[in-house]
């Protein structure tokens, strides 16, 4: 019952975040990029509920505007992510012997490569910008994932209702996509919410070299590292994209949850 | 294989891990951090007791025996650098040095000499001058020392040969008039190394040998530079025996690192940030200082392409840019604004009529003539690197936002270093923006690299620009030898720059720079340079 | 034998990753010639000297040859040539940083361990909802605060203002305190989500029901027929979290100020210091084909009816 209740709250909650992202104007009338230097670092409290930074846009503002760069990165580079390497795994796993082998080497390979490397290749193919980075983040992240769920698949293998399945003659793609994979759903689903709260920090993290969006548009990982330099002195600045961060992220995986077998 | 070898390999190879993690668990115990914890001995006595009026004179101030610096960058640059360590580590000295107006000084050198037509001059040494090593510094050493650097750097564009006349005095040959050769020479361009120092081929941690106050004594993980007083040192000996260098790569960890008192000092360009300084003149355990120095931050433009091929639309961006608005909001008041193309330092060749006004009014009805209702989009790319030393990101997005006004609607584009050169050098931007220090006060070295269209900058950054005037009036500057004339061409190039706006100056940077309470007599010059040797720190 | 068979392939293995790393590394934008010549300076380097040294590294060469050359070196002499950045060897660059990340990584992951497996498993298989969306919440907390963040913020408390810790660098224990600390934090919510939903995930099956059912103690059932199967997982996720651990954490190391292997690798793709990134990703290669080792072995012991696989392969 906790688990449906605090599921539907959070769902309620998110969606109450992202509907006050994608139409900013019901929550803040201020733009997110307008510089104005009599308003700035005006402290959290009056009509700048978060505050300003330091060219004097209002804080709320660009974390409502900034929210959908992020979320939606966020969600692509989860959905990318995760669709790879269930797949991956499934077929890996489901096959066996050589195929197998040859599969996870492959994804071992790329497991090893940082992401910096590929968001700098992807950088000089693309312009930078946050396309580059999302599907950089994917190509770096989806081999790990998919060698941890390889191990959950394996674990499956032996279940009677799969070896029924291939008695009748189904298909192996369809014992793949409707059998196996769904029994390994809550770890899916952890694997979906992770790499949704790893991109988000993996945004971050690289907007420190210019990767991701770019000025002056926000988005809540590069706020987080503009506000490096005014750490000590207006602390806010970075704690209310963290708080978003966090807060978001617990707000989805809760939400997630719902989907969840129960126990 | 059965089950029971499976396992046993499994934690074996699990076990090599771990011991491999513990194991290299030794701790790095770098003995100066623990010694900093020590109380420090008390070294020697001050010269003088240094503010005490009391009427019993109280006991001479102790000193501390080490002070511990902590910087933004790593100053040992090992086999990869002629010079093995940056200047400011006072490990090696130079012939020149400019003082507080940016005229060159005899530093080693005892003093120099030039003929009639400034092609040939002669330079004594200083005598009894001893390396670190013990070698000693005689005109050949030093003229081994001019060429090797000359073979790396090229200071000397018009450099015939140089000659050994005697024991302290060498000549340097020049195939045309070079007014400005001990400018062209100052600090890193006269390094002055122990040949010692050159047959260190090969080896992993070079060690120079220089004559300074400082030698050096070892680097530890590339973490820490020791440097201990030379006890032989021609000059005044060093008040602290022993200066410790920590590189701190991130800001804020180095900022709370003085504030913990691991260190004494962060004394270095860049490494404190403008929107620090507030945070330490609100700490009263620590002291902040600022200097203006000889870097000077310009915006530059493509000027080969659209629509920047307009010299026109160039004066309209470089009148939109409210400078001062810029230094006070960006950077705090931590600096001067462009009003002159070269930093305000170098007093004896700016040309104050050359200055980029702002005129929001005139930059629209200019930019309107060149575009008419047209807007443009043009990018502004910044090099990441650069962007997390200085508030580059701010100035760019107060540029952008002062562009709009004209019709020009700026894309900012962050890359890292390796992407904004690649960008720069194959046309794929329209304005840019760098720092650019000066070695002394002469604006040869600036017009050479930004104004000649063979400049090194000119080319590499795909300025491209081309004013056959310019090119003309430089190359007769660089050799005039009548010092009002070469004035007067430097003020028309200047004028010329600043009427045809190939890049601008935003502002001139004044470093900060703080200690604490207890350190004394450590100033940083115009080059950044540390007074080193007469620091101290005071111990109860 | 099996062993031989998996040190072939892990040598193929590191011969792909060395020719990967090469390519992908040489297609980075920029010319490296010229990041070489202007490292240290002032002002740009002469374009004589920018040819020198694309000379002198052989940048111009075409690829195989420079790769052949490489690899010769490595093979041959164990020799993982020059740092560009710094001029000593590759391996000292490396073996230096090494003792370092592996230091912060082994004490991080054991401290790891010791948070996780507890909350995860508890979280895995209670039947307190509140319990389990209590420690969830701790992990997700954990693992999404910016650890850059959460580093000022602990070097603010513990240094700045308590004075009960050093801010940065390393030496003793002390020094250790804040990094691993959090590091940990951030670790431990993402293994704990891991070990739980494995957890779940078997715990949920009908089987387990069954053995419920069938009156089987609850430990013994979550012990044997839970975390057994559930270990393959679980222990999957926490070696790659370890080889990642060895490939170094770079903001730590930014922050705190240690010279481990995340910042020189990033240090070092940064600087295009090919010599090094090989040589890093050489390394890396190898601590995770022993980790591979270990994870294909432990499927061996954990699971060795799910050899018996469905598909059209034989069994490994």
């Amino acid at each position: 019952m906790i688990r449906k209740a605090l599921g539907f709250i959070s769902l309620g909650l998110l969606v109450l975040i992202l509907l006050a992202c994608f139409f900013p104007g019901f929550v803040s009338p201020y733009q997110p990029n307008a510089i104005e230097f009599s308003r700035k670092f005006f402290p959290p409290g009056g009509p700048h509920w978060m505050g300003t930074d330091e060219l004097g846009r209002d804080v709320l503002t660009r974390l409502l505007y900034g929210g959908r760069v992020t979320l939606g990165s966020a969600l692509g580079i989860a959905v990318g992510s995760t669709l790879l390497a269930s797949l991956w795994a499934g077929v890996s796993a489901y096959n066996g012997g050589a195929v197998d082998e040859l599969l996870t080497r492959i994804a071992d390979l790329l497991m090893i490569i940082p992401g910096l490397l590929f968001a700098l290749l992807l950088v000089s193919i693309m312009e930078p910008g946050m396309s580059s980075l999302v599907i950089a983040l994917i190509i770096a992240r989806w081999p790990g994932y998919s060698r941890i769920l390889r191990g959950q698949i394996y674990s499956l293998l032996s279940e009677d209702y799969l070896l029924a399945a291939r008695a009748i003659g189904a298909r192996s793609s369809r014992i793949i996509w409707h059998h196996l994979l769904p029994n390994a759903r809550t770890l899916i689903l952890t694997v979906f919410g992770l790499s949704f709260a790893s991109g988000i920090i993996s945004i971050s993290s690289l907007s420190y070299l210019g990767f991701g969006v770019q000025l002056p548009n926000p988005e809540w990982g590069a706020m987080i590292n503009a506000a490096r330099p005014f750490l000590q002195i207006r602390p806010y600045l970075m704690v209310f994209p963290g708080l978003a961060i966090v807060i978001t992220i617990l707000l989805t995986n809760f939400s997630l949850g719902l989907l969840e077998p129960e126990a | 294989m059965s089950k029971r070898t499976t396992l046993i390999l499994i934690l074996g190879i699990l076990a090599g891990l771990w011991i491999g993690g513990c194991g290299g668990s030794v701790p790095e115990a770098a003995p100066s951090q623990d010694q900093a914890e020590v109380e420090p001995t008390v070294a020697e006595e001050g010269p003088t007791t240094e503010g005490s009026t009391e009427e019993n004179p109280p006991a001479e101030p102790a000193y501390a025996d080490q002070i511990t610096i902590g910087i933004g960058r790593d100053l040992y640059y090992g086999g990869t650098d002629w010079h093995i360590v940056h200047g400011s580590l006072l490990i090696w000295e130079p012939l020149i040095y400019p003082d507080e107006n940016m005229e060159p000084q005899p530093y080693l050198a005892e003093s120099w000499e030039p003929n009639q037509d400034l092609t040939e001059w002669t330079f004594s040494l200083k005598d009894g001058i001893t390396f670190q090593d013990g070698s000693p510094l005689t005109a050949q050493v030093a003229v081994e020392n001019l060429m090797g650097i000359h073979e790396n750097y090229t200071p000397l564009p018009t450099l015939d040969r140089m000659e050994v006349i005697d024991e302290l005095t060498f000549k340097i040959i020049l195939t045309d008039p070079t007014p400005a050769l001990p400018d062209l020479l100052v600090f890193f361009e006269s390094a002055m190394l122990s040949p010692g120092t050159r047959d260190q081929e090969g080896v992993d941690t070079p060690i120079p040998y220089g004559t300074g106050p400082y030698q050096f004594v070892d680097t530890i993980d590339g973490e820490q530079i020791i440097l201990e007083r030379n006890e032989d040192y021609w000059g005044e000996p060093a008040l602290t025996r022993r200066v410790i260098y920590r590189y701190i790569p991130d800001a804020t960890a180095r900022l709370q690192a003085l504030q913990s008192g691991e260190i004494d000092a962060i004394a270095d360009v860049g490494s404190l940030i403008p929107s620090q300084g507030e945070i330490i003149e609100a700490d009263p355990d620590l002291k902040l200082e600022t200097v203006d120095v000889l870097t000077t931050h310009y915006l530059f433009f493509n000027t080969d392409q659209l629509p920047f091929d307009d010299p026109r639309l160039r004066q309209a961006v470089s009148m939109a840019i409210d400078r001062q608005l810029i230094v006070d909001e960006a950077i705090y008041g931590y600096g001067v604004p462009g009003t002159s193309l070269i930093t305000q330092l170098a007093e004896a060749w700016v040309n104050p009529e050359a200055s980029p006004i702002y005129d929001l009014e005139s930059a629209k009805a200019l930019a309107e003539s060149v575009l008419g209702d047209q807007r443009v989009e043009v990018i502004f790319v910044l090099n990441s690197g650069l962007a997390n030393r200085w508030p580059y990101g701010e100035i760019a997005q107060i540029v952008q936002f002062e562009l709009a006004d004209l019709g020009i609607d700026v894309q900012i584009q962050t890359v890292e270093g390796g992407t904004w050169n690649d960008m720069l050098a194959n046309d794929q931007y329209q304005i840019s923006m760098r720092p650019y220090t000066m070695s002394s006060g002469d604006p040869d070295d600036f017009m050479t690299y930004w104004a000649r269209p063979d400049g090194i900058f000119n080319k590499n950054y795909s300025i491209s620009y081309q004013n056959d005037q310019i090119q003309s009036l430089v190359d007769q500057a660089v050799s005039e030898i009548d010092p009002d004339t070469r004035k007067d061409l430097y003020d028309q190039i200047q004028a010329l720059l600043i009427e045809d706006v190939p890049f601008t100056p935003i502002y001139h940077e004044a470093t900060l720079y703080a200690m604490q309470k207890d350190v004394y007599d450590l100033t940083l010059d115009a080059l950044f340079r540390p007074t080193l040797d007469i620091m101290y720190k005071v111990v109860e | 034998m099996f062993i031989l068979r998996k040190l072939l392939i892990g040598l193929i293995y590191l011969v792909v990753i060395s020719l990967g790393a090469f390519l992908m590394v040489r297609q980075m934008p920029g010319d490296p010639a010229l990041l070489i010549a202007n490292q240290n300076r002032e002002s740009e380097a002469p374009p004589e000297l920018v040819e020198q040294i694309r000379e002198e590294y052989g940048f111009d060469e075409p690829l195989p040859e420079q790769y052949w050359r490489w690899l010769g070196r490595v093979v041959l002499k164990g020799d993982l040539g020059y740092s560009t950045h710094t001029q000593q060897p590759v391996t000292s660059a490396v073996l230096r940083s090494l003792p370092i990340s592996l230091q912060l990584a082994g004490i991080t992951f054991g401290l790891t361990l010791l948070i996780s497996f507890p909350l995860g498993l508890l979280a895995g298989v209670t039947r307190n909802q509140q319990l389990d969306a209590f420690i969830q919440g701790l992990a997700w907390t954990g693992y999404s605060i910016p650890v850059f963040l959460l580093a000022v913020v602990a070097i603010w408390l513990f240094a700045v203002e308590w004075d009960l810790l050093p801010a940065i660098g390393r030496g003793g224990i002390r020094y250790m305190v804040l990094p691993v600390a959090v590091l940990t934090i951030h670790l431990s919510g993402w293994n704990t989500q891991i070990i739980r939903s494995s957890m779940r995930e078997i715990a949920g099956k009908p089987y387990i029901k069954v053995a419920e059912a069938k009156g089987l103690k609850r430990a013994r059932i979550v012990l044997i027929h839970i975390l057994k199967p559930a270990l393959l997982p679980i222990i999957t996720a926490l070696l790659i979290q370890l080889g990642n651990l060895f490939s170094g954490t770079f903001i730590i190391e930014t922050v705190f100020a240690w010279n481990g292997v995340g910042r020189l690798l990033v240090d070092s793709i940064l600087a295009r210091d090919f010599p090094v990134i090989q040589g890093i990703l050489l390394y890396v290669g190898v601590v995770f084909a022993l980790i591979n080792l270990m994870i294909d072995l432990l499927y061996g012991y954990l699971n060795p009816a799910a050899i018996e696989t469905l598909g059209k392969g034989r069994s490994s």
